[in-house]
């Protein structure tokens, strides 16, 4: 049995409600197709070595579908369509949802409860979308309470006490069919949640002391304190003090691991200077020229090799670097890769820029 | 390609057959008369005559003349001179450009997560 059809809705020529039930996979001359207006269709599924079987049980009152149960292991979900879904594992209540008619979540209250094995979520809805989220430990404490809209939210430890305290300068947007919770306490912990725009959060140990927190600007955090240490952060990745104070060579800026922080410090660094400082290999070097390179122990293949271009400016005499990519093989592709045009159109389709005139 | 180069800076002369797609964006483009500033040195990049070229700043725009979308193709203002124009920069010497079109783009250098326009 596939499915159930329902009937087209009342029209002047067609009086009659109800429903199809008809099967597709029974083979040629062997489906059948009745009519149903109601009554209850139950669906057993055959018992295996290794499985209870599945059970479904669809009740029809007036030609509409009104409830449905479906059983499988340890698991029982039961339906009254338009208003809930029920689901209860081992024969305790997991799960409630609530909905109005047109299966959208209730338009005012409760529309969704759910235990989990560390706590109790209660999402609460008004005008029709998600206003609060409530989640309670075990033992009944409260964790949070999440208004849409809140900037100052408290977060309890499990014997009533304060764990987080966070401020945002715009509330947390909330979704109604979010899995899990909004808060993620794990996150909040390690202190590596971040929010949209600006935010600050801080947490307490157990004698009620602020030894940890956490300062930010669109999921970035840019400030904080980790058990009393000062956390340092470069576009949002937390680095050692030195990068920060500048305190570093060509060499540590080359074998720094994190590509972002390594292309950061380079910038602040200056290209020339970490060519001045470490004798790269020259590939190539004509007229105001030269194609150099430099292996990165800490870059990733490609990356593993930085080759830059070092040109004189015809005005000024001065020479300027500009890193270009490692799959550049000469002077030609560097000068027209740094003009804008790409190797495969330099390689494959012969094309070049040629300067009329440069000042 | 032919260009034309004042320091980090491309003139690239374009033979326009959408007129009408280069009017609008000449008309709707941010006027200004400095080609490009200078993001170090705090040396700018600018028309040595105002009157004499058109400048307009596409880098916000979607543009499309001619098939091709300026942005895209990280050209970032577009120049027209009916007379031939002039730019001047305090640290290199005048750049000539005769008169017709062009798009203008910077000089670009390689960044390991996104390749990424030079401004001196």
């Amino acid at each position: 049995m596939d499915g159930f059809q329902k009937h087209p809705p009342n029209t002047l020529e067609i009086k009659e409600e109800g429903m199809y039930i008809y099967s597709g996979q029974a083979g040629w001359n062997r489906n059948f197709y009745s009519h149903l207006t109601n009554g209850e269709i139950v669906i057993k599924e055959k018992h295996s070595h290794n499985s209870p079987g599945k059970k479904e049980k669809y009740t029809l009152c007036n030609g509409e579908l009104v409830q449905s149960v479906e059983q499988s292991y340890n698991r029982k979900t039961r339906t009254v369509f338009g208003q809930f879904r029920k689901t209860y594992y081992r024969g305790k209540l997991r799960k409630e949802e609530y909905y109005e008619r047109d299966w959208r979540i209730k338009w005012k209250g409760l529309f969704f409860r759910e235990v989990s094995k560390n706590h109790i979520i209660e999402r609460y809805a008004s005008g029709g979308s998600i206003s609060r989220e409530i989640v309670y430990w075990k033992n009944g404490k409260l964790m949070y309470n999440l208004g849409k809209g809140n900037k100052n939210i408290q977060i309890f430890n499990k014997d009533g006490s304060l764990l987080a305290l966070i401020s945002l300068d715009k509330g947390l947007s909330m979704y109604s069919g979010r899995y899990g919770l909004h808060l993620n306490l794990k996150e909040i912990k390690r202190l590596e949640i971040t929010f949209t725009g600006e935010w600050y959060y801080q947490l307490y140990d157990d004698q009620g002391n602020v030894r940890s927190w956490l300062k930010g600007k669109s999921l970035r955090p840019e400030e904080g304190v980790k058990n009393g240490r000062k956390l340092y952060f470069l576009r949002g990745i937390q680095v050692p003090k030195k990068v920060i104070a500048g305190n570093y060579d060509a060499n540590y800026i080359l074998s720094y691991p994190n590509a972002t922080i390594r292309s950061e410090m380079m910038k602040s660094y200056g290209i020339d200077r970490v060519v001045q400082e470490l004798q790269g290999e020259t590939l190539e070097k004509r007229e105001e020229y030269e194609l150099l390179q430099f292996p990165i122990p800490g870059g990733r293949d490609p990356d593993n090799i930085m080759k830059v271009l070092k040109m004189r400016c015809p005005s000024t005499k001065v020479y300027y670097t500009l890193r270009i990519p490692p799959e550049c093989q000469n002077i030609h592709e560097a000068i027209n890769w740094i003009y804008g045009l790409n190797l495969d159109e330099i390689r494959n389709e012969q094309k070049e820029v040629k300067i009329l005139a440069a000042t | 390609m032919k260009a034309y180069r004042q320091g980090e800076l491309l003139f690239v002369p374009q033979d326009i057959k959408d007129g009408e797609g280069l009017n609008r964006a000449l008309s709707e483009g941010r006027k200004t008369t400095v080609v490009a500033e200078g993001e170090e040195t705090g040396h700018k990049h600018e028309l040595a005559d105002p009157d004499s070229a058109i400048l307009v700043d596409v880098e916000d725009e979607f543009i499309w003349v001619d098939h091709q979308n300026l942005r895209l193709n990280n050209f970032h203002k577009i120049l027209q001179t009916e007379k031939g124009t002039i730019i001047k920069h305090p640290d290199h010497k005048d750049l000539h450009l005769p008169s017709g079109v062009y798009y203008i783009r910077s000089q670009r250098e390689y960044d390991e997560e996104k390749a990424r326009w030079v401004r001196d």
